[in-house]
């Protein structure tokens, strides 16, 4: 659906897109995780034609948006992350407004109360834009990038500012748009939200793609590196014992019965450390990975190409 | 006919605003309390002459539509200055820039609306300009084709309203600077004009060489104001003697019959270059259409 290949983007001196690509296939929900001038904002501005970009390709459903910017836009629907509101606008005029731009004019006030319906403001519709509540006017964005059906929904930050319910009342709506074939691509710095609602996840830091793949495989890849847990019964210090004389081993530490293990080994030396234990008479009632959440895979991320940059030759 | 969205909405939303009211109030309060003054005066000198003279009736008709036409360039740049800058401080442009809408729709949708509420004002102010036809001397036609110029001027003025409202960011700064610009086409060209027949004064003291350099003035096209004194000129036979805006100089004969339409000829020119300008300043893929049309 989204294909981005080799973008650059310079802005004065400093460079926002440094060769940046990126692949979303259709249906995909894409999470754009990336700190602040990261390059999330002007890669989705780029894509939904309102950005220059100083060199690579952009294709959306296989047109090329650099090209033809306009067939492009009826492809897509772009949401920023301030919704601009216009003073003595009613919900429903708002709506018929962006029908109107799509010549949507017979049966506009039915299509656009199906999508307020959607988004849950069906009863807000004679309302003054001005009036709505943050999350309600995001939602009120969210009914107006439907109009015209498109097909790869861009929202940049689209639950920031929202309060819990509304935020979890959006990411139900970007769930249901998702199950009806819309691919998204939104960015956030709220990284726990994402690993809920997205099925695939990009980090992008200093205008560069440092990962980006499928939320499993990206926990998946990051749990090797994460401590290992083991809980015994008793008998903690012949556990301890036991672990230190292992080679793959970096380093250990214990609470109570819970000893805690940095490896350099794989799936298989866990394996073969768990037999061990066993072999040994030990009573192991807790063995396992600690679980990550994606703020930590974001900073692990982050942090480990910063060391990379820093290393002198790399 | 489809009609231009961003017209439609801006329709919608002015006659909601406080706004459109407060102008119509102010601008035909000005005019009234104007029209009413000249009116008493032309009645006292009745109460002392027993008869009532054409010229001051001339000049009644010279004053409103003078006070019309200051009071349009006076709120014109502050409906239009705040077009495009006012939908980029409010971050809505953005979600217009992405839709469908092309920049000229979204600018002549803006200019539009704003020609719109000031032909409100233009008509709301017809009874007051038709206190002339108390005394005579002025027809209909000559007071409809008055309010066409007025209606063209609101498309110039505007036009360089919206054209610093898509070139600058904020509102304040556009509102400025049209009003600069309005400045310049109103006073600056006279003043060129005359820093002109100054300079060949200078060159040349004999009467003989200012006769010659009518020319000059072709300047003064540009001026909405020097059009709307010569169409009142040419509708009542009687010069406005505010100033001898031609500085002593004979005005070459062609352009002495063509002024009217050469002047809004030429102010059409300019208002399309400036629209065409605006249009390419609010692409917001302008650099990449101008590196292909180098290659």
């Amino acid at each position: 659906m989204l294909r981005i290949h080799e973008l650059y983007k310079k802005y004065g001196k400093s460079t926002a897109l440094d060769r940046l690509s990126l692949h979303i296939n259709e249906g995909e929900m894409y999470g754009f995780v990336g700190p602040n001038g990261a390059g999330k904002t002007t890669t989705m501005k780029i894509v939904a034609g309102l950005l220059d970009a100083d060199g690579g390709q952009v294709y959306v459903d296989g047109i090329d948006a650099i090209k033809y910017p306009k067939r492009v836009k009826e492809k897509i629907a772009y949401m920023p992350d301030f919704f601009g509101v216009y003073d003595n606008l009613k919900v429903l005029e708002y709506m018929k407004f962006f029908a109107s731009i799509y010549d949507i004019d017979k049966k506009a006030e039915t299509y656009c109360m199906e999508l307020l319906e959607m988004v849950g403001l069906n009863n807000k519709t004679g309302c003054y834009v001005d009036e709505l509540s943050r999350g309600m006017k995001q939602k009120l964005c969210l009914a107006r990038c439907l109009i015209h059906d498109p097909k790869l929904l861009i929202l940049d930050e689209p639950a920031s500012g929202m309060d819990p319910k509304a935020r979890f009342e959006f990411r139900e709506i970007l769930k249901r748009l998702n199950q009806l074939g819309k691919t998204v691509l939104i960015s956030s710095h709220i990284l726990t939200e994402l690993a809920e609602l997205c099925t695939n996840i990009g980090i992008i830091d200093k205008g560069k793609l440092l990962l980006s793949d499928t939320i499993d495989e990206v926990f998946k890849t990051l749990n090797t590196s994460s401590p290992l847990v083991i809980t015994v019964l008793d008998d903690v210090e012949k556990t301890v014992s036991c672990l230190r004389n292992n080679p793959f081993i970096e380093n250990l530490s214990f609470k109570e019965n819970s000893i805690r293990i940095n490896t350099t080994g794989d799936l298989h030396m866990e394996a073969l450390l768990l037999k061990m234990l066993i072999d040994k008479g030990i009573l192991v009632t807790e063995f396992r990975r600690e679980r990550r959440n994606l703020e930590s895979v974001f900073l692990k991320i982050i942090e480990g190409k910063d060391n990379d940059e820093d290393e002198p030759g790399v | 006919m489809k009609m231009n969205p961003v017209y439609k909405k801006e329709l919608q939303i002015n006659v909601r605003s406080i706004k459109l009211p407060v102008m119509i109030i102010f601008f035909n309060m000005m005019l009234t309390l104007i029209g009413l003054i000249v009116f008493y005066d032309i009645i006292s000198l009745t109460e002392i002459e027993a008869n009532i003279s054409y010229s001051s009736a001339i000049t009644l008709y010279q004053l409103l539509v003078i006070i019309e036409f200051s009071l349009l360039v006076f709120v014109v740049p502050a409906v239009t200055a705040g077009g495009i800058s006012g939908e980029r401080e409010r971050q809505t442009l953005d979600i217009l820039l992405s839709s469908r809408l092309t920049p000229a729709n979204i600018i002549l949708g803006k200019l539009a609306s704003s020609v719109n509420t000031m032909i409100l004002l233009i008509i709301s102010g017809l009874p007051v300009i038709s206190l002339i036809f108390i005394f005579g001397g002025v027809t209909f036609r000559d007071v409809l084709t008055i309010t066409i110029y007025l209606v063209f001027v609101t498309f110039f003025v505007g036009t360089l309203g919206i054209v610093f409202s898509t070139a600058v960011k904020r509102t304040t700064s556009a509102t400025v600077l049209t009003y600069g610009s309005i400045l310049f086409f109103c006073l600056g060209t006279l003043l060129l004009t005359a820093m002109l027949v100054f300079v060949i004064r200078f060159q040349n003291p004999e009467a003989e060489a200012l006769a010659g350099a009518g020319w000059t003035l072709i300047i003064l096209l540009f001026n909405p104001v020097i059009t709307l004194l010569e169409l009142l000129e040419r509708q009542v036979g009687v010069t406005f003697d505010l100033f001898d805006w031609r500085f002593g100089m004979e005005i070459p004969l062609f352009l002495k019959t063509h002024w009217i339409i050469l002047s809004i000829m030429l102010q059409s020119v300019l208002t399309g270059v400036l629209l065409y300008f605006s249009c390419h300043q609010l692409d917001p893929l302008k650099k990449k259409k101008a590196k292909s049309l180098k290659r």
